[in-house]
């Protein structure tokens, strides 16, 4: 007899209402016949960026296209019209600057890039989709060095913001949907890119409605059954106390070089759990299924933390 | 370019313990191991691999690192965890097996790079007490993630030597890879060698220098990003 007992946190409320507009959430089926080199030359974006008559090299992989000039670098994603762009060697000379004091301030930065991704019009704009927050999540490339002398330092070289989006209320979730920007030292930007799925130009079928009325209840019971089912953590004699600390109904989008048939809707599940063996906390994320009649488990993570 | 380059892939997806078995695991490490340009590659499955490879002899009896030694990069696709990549299967005694970074002493032979496609092996809290001097006797870098990374994702080894392939530099082969198959949230890392008259800031895979080993680096960087 296997028992797990979830607990919610205080930002893990499992959604139980959607928009009834959720099952014409468009998927997948992006048609195209044309090389990438073609879909290059087409692409709006990619025209604005790369100049006629511009001294550019063009290279494909077949699943990207890379332009190279102007020391810079343009990366085009075929199977979903993708970019990502960036100055080259920005990086070494941030990492080989070792003066105090060269990261941008945080708030200029921010400014920098809010204003960048409004002049150059990245977000999304199909109906429906909005930015997960008022501000986008910031990361920052940090590089802490020690000598043999023991004497360490650490700095902020650049930083990045990126931002997340929801179809409907329902997060979108990356490496697929995402905006990301990143300043360097002297204010400028100095790589983005722009990961998205076109969600304008597909069929709605691939995608089916979730089925939400007892959906916490299923989410427990496959929650369970992904545990005893050859995850190696059942628990033999005492409840499993599964600790929820973040629960949210998403649309799971692949990376930017696959064209998805179908977006999956899924439950994510993150928090902690009980070693079998230590009692030791598991840190674990799981995206769990949440359409159809049994709800599967489609990825997994679990990590041991001391 | 890649003329006397060499790669070993270790894939650990059985683990039966406390540990859930990762299933993405073989397609990922398949897809590094067929795609990287060079004149030899090894593959070692849940049948061969075993925490002895990353530990040294001379720090721990249980130390076999003949086949991370032998080749120039390494690429582990497993459980991970900030003390070192842990491994499972049949030749550990189907239990958890650890690789603790203070066993290890990278480099001393051909070994150069050791990318951990695995959680939190390159955490940055206290990462210094971790990936100290010792641990680097030859090695130039050692990528990974400070976070924890998606165990669903199945094409991350072939965009990795794909961008290796394309000439990038290793720590850029990384990231982008990195960025294309993880969640914003998450992070890569990177732990490099420093000395004064050798620069692995501009590492290619192509043009690696193999010849010497960067013995007794001047500094130890370390190098944290959002994907």
């Amino acid at each position: 007899m296997k028992f797990v007992k979830l607990t919610y946190g205080d930002r893990a409320v499992l959604p139980t209402k959607f928009e009834r507009a959720l099952h014409v959430l468009p998927g997948g089926g992006l048609e195209s016949t044309s090389s990438p080199l073609v879909e290059f030359r087409r692409d709006p974006r990619c025209r604005a960026l790369v100049s006629p008559g511009a001294e550019v090299s063009l290279a494909s992989d077949g699943a990207r296209v890379v332009a190279r000039g102007h020391g810079s670098t343009l990366e085009f994603f075929h199977a979903t019209r993708s970019l990502r762009w960036r100055r080259d060697g920005w990086i070494e000379r941030a990492l080989r600057h070792r003066g105090p004091g060269d990261a941008p301030p945080e708030c200029d930065a921010l400014a920098i890039a809010c204003a960048f991704v409004g002049e150059r019009n990245l977000l999304p704009s199909e109906a429906g989709v909005t930015t997960t927050a008022h501000s986008p999540r910031e990361s920052s490339l940090t590089v802490k060095r020690i000598a043999r002398d023991r004497a360490e330092s650490s700095r902020v070289a650049a930083r990045q913001f990126t931002w997340t989006f929801r179809y409907l209320g329902v997060s979108l979730r990356d490496p697929g949907a995402k905006v990301q920007v990143t300043v360097d030292a002297q204010g400028e930007v100095v790589e983005w890119l722009r990961f998205w799925h076109p969600l304008d130009r597909v069929t709605a079928s691939a995608t089916p409605a979730p089925m939400v009325d007892d959906l916490p209840q299923r989410v427990e019971e496959a929650f369970e059954r992904a545990l005893g089912g050859g995850g190696g953590l059942e628990s033999t004699a005492s409840p499993l106390d599964v600790t929820v600390e973040e629960a949210d109904a998403t649309y799971f989008l692949a990376s930017p070089r696959v064209r998805q048939a179908r977006i999956p809707f899924t439950v994510l599940l993150a928090g902690t759990l009980p070693h079998r063996a230590s009692g030791q906390p598991l840190a674990f994320t799981r995206y769990l299924r949440a359409v159809g009649d049994e709800l599967q488990l489609v990825d997994a993570d679990a990590v041991l933390h001391p | 370019m890649t003329e006397g380059l060499a790669v070993a892939t270790i894939a650990v997806s059985k683990y039966g313990g406390p540990l859930h078995d990762l299933t993405h695991t073989v397609v990922r490490a398949l897809g590094f191991h067929s795609s990287i340009g060079a004149a030899a590659r090894f593959f070692y499955g849940d049948g061969a691999a075993h925490s002895g490879f990353f530990r040294d002899r001379r720090v721990d009896a249980a130390g076999d690192d003949e086949a991370i030694e032998a080749v120039h990069l390494v690429y582990f696709v497993g459980h991970g965890q900030m003390r070192g990549p842990i491994f499972s299967g049949p030749v550990a005694g189907n239990r958890d097996d650890q690789a603790p970074i203070a066993s290890m002493r990278l480099g001393d032979r051909s070994l150069r790079y050791v990318v951990f496609d695995a959680c939190e092996v390159l955490k940055s809290h206290e990462v210094f007490a971790r990936w100290d001097f010792p641990v680097f006797a030859g090695a130039r870098g050692v990528l990974g993630f400070s976070s924890l990374a998606a165990a669903g994702s199945t094409e991350r080894g072939a965009i990795f030597a794909a961008y290796l392939n394309e000439g990038m530099t290793l720590r850029d082969a990384w990231r982008l890879a990195c960025q294309e198959t993880e969640a914003s949230g998450r992070c890569w890392a990177m732990v490099r060698a420093e000395a004064d008259d050798d620069d692995t800031l501009a590492d290619v895979w192509a043009r690696l220098p193999t010849a010497a080993a960067l013995r007794e680096p001047a500094a130890l960087v370390y190098e944290e990003g959002g994907c």
